[in-house]
């Protein structure tokens, strides 16, 4: 099967299609297990948690019946001997918000939701019973009296069979509709008592010969999506799940608000109540790298035109610093350092060893430090190790500065390796860079296969950042605030890496005061961090072991805005925040900007960007 | 059948002094800062004969009124939408939806048109929308504070979980991309299964240029570009008949429409609902609109909604 496309430069198509919904079917034939998909299908409750775009959906609906189906390749004599049946369903907010309002108490809130709760997974048992009586028409079925039995606990009448029951579950959420849209405290229908139907209907599916000895996951995405009451309601079938049946739960970071149940006293707490499997930790680094490369070569492999047996990684060729240096036009500076050099009376042949980019990070030191370039050079040749040591420290930020305030590319993102860092673990964002690099290499006539130049890598991953922020607006209710925040804190970092005297190298994360409460800053960090503008990582060396007690944490800008502000992507030195600073940034930005970089003297009116030059009434 | 054999049901005054609610009806409406807004309260002082009632939103899905007898209506109870209904007596009914918002004009709606009320709907087009001081590409217009987010509009809730594959999602769209693509981001759709519909004509010649260009990210991001599809902007039932288009060429889909758009349009989407056999969920994000988001009055328009349902229902606009 080839990725489905409506463009004609196919090879970028491959990788445009990056959202779960988009691929319909392919899904499954792009697949790649990720290293944690076996915890997730051990029978006990499993959490994963990952931003948008870390490939929960994809991973989740995999381990559904139908998903796993097709993962199989429609074969029906696999299918009774799977260990699991799973169903996948995606909190709707849609439906969930519809279960709040002054008109009745939470207390009768939560029973309303319970109820609901109880019609859909019946309901989705039943869908599934339904699939699955079509494949194997003689299997054993319920009885009548399980029918009853599990009709009554959900009030449905006359139930004799299975498909009695399914029809009723789906008349039963009718009328509980009408209910939802004449909401009235003294009139509420019989509801069922959470959990009752489904530990019914699991517990009696499970004595029937095709499903004895199996297990049922209830595979529920997009968590984050229910009232922090409905998520108690959940938690509470979590923790007392028993061994019928158990849940599969997708959520992003920080989605998951409340961790109690129904009682306030009982929290969930891994790893005793279920498996927490945080993606950006699973997915660290060269684990990353690893599942990476297989997503990407299946893509390729799966794509019309591209050419076989091509590793996706040499495709992004990297360059070393000096390289790197020598592109961005560090030659042009040359004659300036050589006259310097001889107006401090050295000889040529006492800078001869040094490459380009030393003798630019000498002078640079000479300069700053307020000493001359004489004693830098003496410096270097009587502490080489300290000397080292400064040069690798300062080396990467240093190449902002050779084509500082000049118009283009100011900085390369280039290299498979980078392109990882910059996607953060995120599968979403690296395969919209590949594909973005792939479609501006077609367009400059360059053949798939190609290396593709470290020019265009940066122009995608520019792209690819600006794209991002931009629809950041539209991810959450907050979304206007997170674009604010972002414009301020990516031009602070800009102007930091800039201008790089007088303050540490490579500063692009900040930490908030511990001690003190964030207040209204609190509900933007939260949204920030769940809509992937800001990453959060422990900062406390004494890291908790599990995941109930009180961290600290650093912030940075999501590394696939780095390309577009112009900074580095690295995770290197932080700078001090309050809760009022950044609050700031979103409330008066031009103000909070300029009185930031001034504690860093820096001024707030240098040259913006070509790229940033989109948003110049923002900043001016 | 093409648009130009289907009735439509507007009655349409260039001059808005000209119209004239019936002598015995009952004349609805609520004020907002807005100037068009300030229309009903005029009439209210020019007309006799014509009882009216003042609607304010004072708290989620709550009005208060100035009938002294119905002071206080919680939206989501459909028998107290009801009982107010019933208290209007059995005269026409003018909802002026100018100055309310959709979620207090659509639960109206039903309930009035459920009950067999005679109701017309009024609506008064702006002169224009206010600009944005500093726009970044595509946001011409300065319209909404924030969205307080998606939720079901009183008596729209709907539990109805279709497969993905069987959703089809109608965004009717306005001139703020980033409220279409928060929707999107919601709903998720299946790639093809986005059909957009822009208001063509616009309330001015330009406006459906500035809509393509306020929602173009995120048309061509998910490709929805290629299936846009036009509606007169001011008219609820041309929108009623491209989402019947859509619904017959979609047979067996769960439909959700998204309102983003004008509130006519709104209107068309919110009687399809109600009228059609087709499974319809409505997909509002309950935005909080600025003060003076648009400038002065023109047009105003008369939908004759009770008509228009009582002809669909026997057939004459299938």
């Amino acid at each position: 099967m080839t990725v489905p496309s409506d463009n004609p430069t196919i090879g970028s198509s491959a990788f445009g299609l990056y959202r779960a919904e988009w691929l319909n079917h392919a899904i499954f034939q792009l697949f790649a297990k990720p290293n944690y998909y076996p915890e997730l299908e051990t029978p006990r409750p499993c959490v994963l948690v990952g931003g948008r775009g870390t490939g929960k959906t994809t991973v989740l609906r995999c381990l559904s019946y139908d998903g796993k189906f097709e993962l199989e390749g429609s074969h029906q004599s696999n299918v009774p001997q799977w260990p699991y049946y799973g169903f996948y369903h995606r909190i709707n907010t849609n439906r969930v918000t519809a279960f709040r309002g002054e008109e009745l108490q939470e207390k009768q809130w939560t029973r309303a939701f319970a109820h609901y709760v109880n019609l859909l997974l019946c309901g989705q048992i039943f869908d599934f019973l339904s699939w699955y009586y079509d494949l194997f028409p003689e299997a054993q079925r319920l009885s009548e009296e399980a029918c009853r039995d599990i009709g009554a606990s959900l009030f449905l009448k006359d139930c004799r069979s299975q498909t009695d029951l399914a029809r009723g579950t789906d008349r039963a959420r009718k009328q509980f509709e009408s209910f939802l849209n004449n909401v009235d405290p003294d009139h509420m229908p019989p509801m069922s008592v959470q959990g009752q139907p489904i530990d019914e209907l699991c517990s009696s599916l499970l004595k029937l010969a095709p499903f004895h000895s199996k297990s049922f996951f209830f595979v529920i995405d997009e968590f984050e999506n229910l009232l922090e009451y409905q998520q108690a309601i959940f938690n509470t079938l979590i923790k007392h799940c028993g061994s019928s049946y158990t849940f599969k739960v997708g959520v992003r970071e920080l989605g998951w608000r409340r961790r109690s149940t129904l009682n306030e006293n009982e929290q969930l707490i891994s790893p005793a109540d279920y498996e927490r499997i945080d993606i950006a930790q699973r997915l660290e680094g060269e684990n990353f790298v690893r599942f990476a490369a297989d997503v990407c070569n299946l893509r390729a492999r799966h794509a019309r035109d591209f050419p076989t047996d091509i590793d996706i990684s040499r495709l992004l060729p990297n360059l070393s610093l000096d390289e790197e240096a020598e592109l961005l036009g560090i030659a042009d500076h040359l004659p300036r350092l050589r006259a310097a050099a001889r107006d401090g009376g050295i000889d040529p042949k006492e800078v001869s060893d040094l490459s380009p980019l030393e003798f630019f990070f000498a002078d640079y030191w000479a300069t700053t430090s307020n000493i001359s370039l004489r004693s830098t050079l003496n410096d270097r040749i009587t502490r080489p190790a300290a000397w080292n040591d400064r040069y690798n420290n300062y080396k990467t930020s240093i190449l902002f500065l050779i084509r500082s305030g000049k118009a283009g590319v100011r900085k390369y993102y280039c290299g498979w390796r980078t392109y990882t860092i910059l996607a953060n673990g995120n599968i979403r964002y690296l395969l919209e860079l590949i594909g973005q690099a792939l479609l501006l290499h077609q367009r400059d006539d360059m053949p798939i296969g190609h290396p593709i130049s470290p020019d265009v890598q940066t122009k995608a991953a520019q792209y690819v950042g600006r794209k991002n922020l931009s629809e950041l607006e539209g991810l959450s209710v907050h979304g206007a605030q997170l674009t604010k925040l972002l414009l301020s804190l990516g031009r602070i970092f800009e102007v930091l890496a800039q201008h790089p005297q007088r303050h540490a190298p490579e500063i692009n994360q900040f930490h908030l005061p511990d001690d003190k409460s964030l207040g209204r800053a609190e509900p933007l960090l939260a949204a920030a961090v769940m809509h992937l503008a800001l990453v959060r990582s422990v900062s406390n060396k004494r890291s908790m072991q599990t995941d109930m007690e009180l961290k600290s944490y650093d912030y940075s800008i999501h590394p696939i805005y780095a390309p577009f502000f112009t900074f580095s992507h690295r995770s290197k030195r932080k700078m001090k925040l309050s809760s009022q600073q950044l609050l700031a940034l979103v409330d008066e930005p031009k103000i909070a900007i300029g009185q930031i970089l001034r504690q860093y003297d820096q001024r707030e009116d240098t040259a913006l960007p070509e790229q940033l030059q989109l948003f110049e009434s923002f900043y001016k | 059948m093409i648009l130009v054999d289907k009735p439509l049901f507007t009655d349409e005054f260039i001059l808005r002094d000209a119209f004239q609610p019936e002598i015995g009806s009952t004349y609805i409406f609520g004020t907002t800062a807005e100037d068009r807004s300030v229309f009903a309260s005029d009439l209210r002082k020019r007309v006799v004969g014509v009882r009216f009632i003042e609607l304010r939103e004072v708290e989620r899905f709550v009005i208060e009124t100035d009938d002294a007898s119905f002071p206080r209506v919680v939206l989501r109870r459909e028998a107290a939408v009801g009982d107010f209904a019933q208290s209007l007596g059995d005269g026409p009914l003018y909802l002026d939806m100018t100055g309310l918002s959709h979620s207090t004009w659509a639960p109206l709606t039903k309930v009035f048109l459920a009950l067999g009320k005679e109701i017309r709907v009024v609506y008064l087009e702006p002169q224009s929308y206010t600009r944005n001081p500093s726009p970044r590409f595509g946001e011409v217009y300065d319209l909404s504070e924030r969205i307080e987010g998606i939720a079901p509009m009183p008596l729209f809730a709907s539990l109805n979980d279709a497969p993905e594959e069987k959703v089809c999602f109608v965004p009717l769209l306005g001139f703020e991309g980033t409220r279409f693509a928060h929707m999107m981001e919601e709903v998720q759709p299946l790639q093809r299964k986005t059909i957009p519909i822009i208001g063509v004509p616009g309330f001015q010649p330009d406006y459906p240029f500035q809509a393509y260009l306020g929602n173009s990210g995120a048309l061509e991001r998910t490709g929805a570009h290629r299936q846009i599809k036009f509606a007169k902007s001011n008219c609820p039932f041309s929108l009623f008949y491209a989402l019947e288009q859509i619904a017959a060429k979609y047979a067996d889909e769960h439909l959700k429409i998204g309102l983003v758009g004008t509130k006519p349009h709104a209107l068309g989407a919110t009687l399809f609902a109600l009228g059609s056999s087709a499974s319809v969920e409505l997909v509002y994000d309950h935005v909080k609109r600025k003060k003076n988001r648009t400038s002065g009055a023109d047009r105003c328009l008369v939908y004759r909604i009770s008509d228009f349902m009582a002809a669909t229902s026997v057939g004459i606009a299938a």
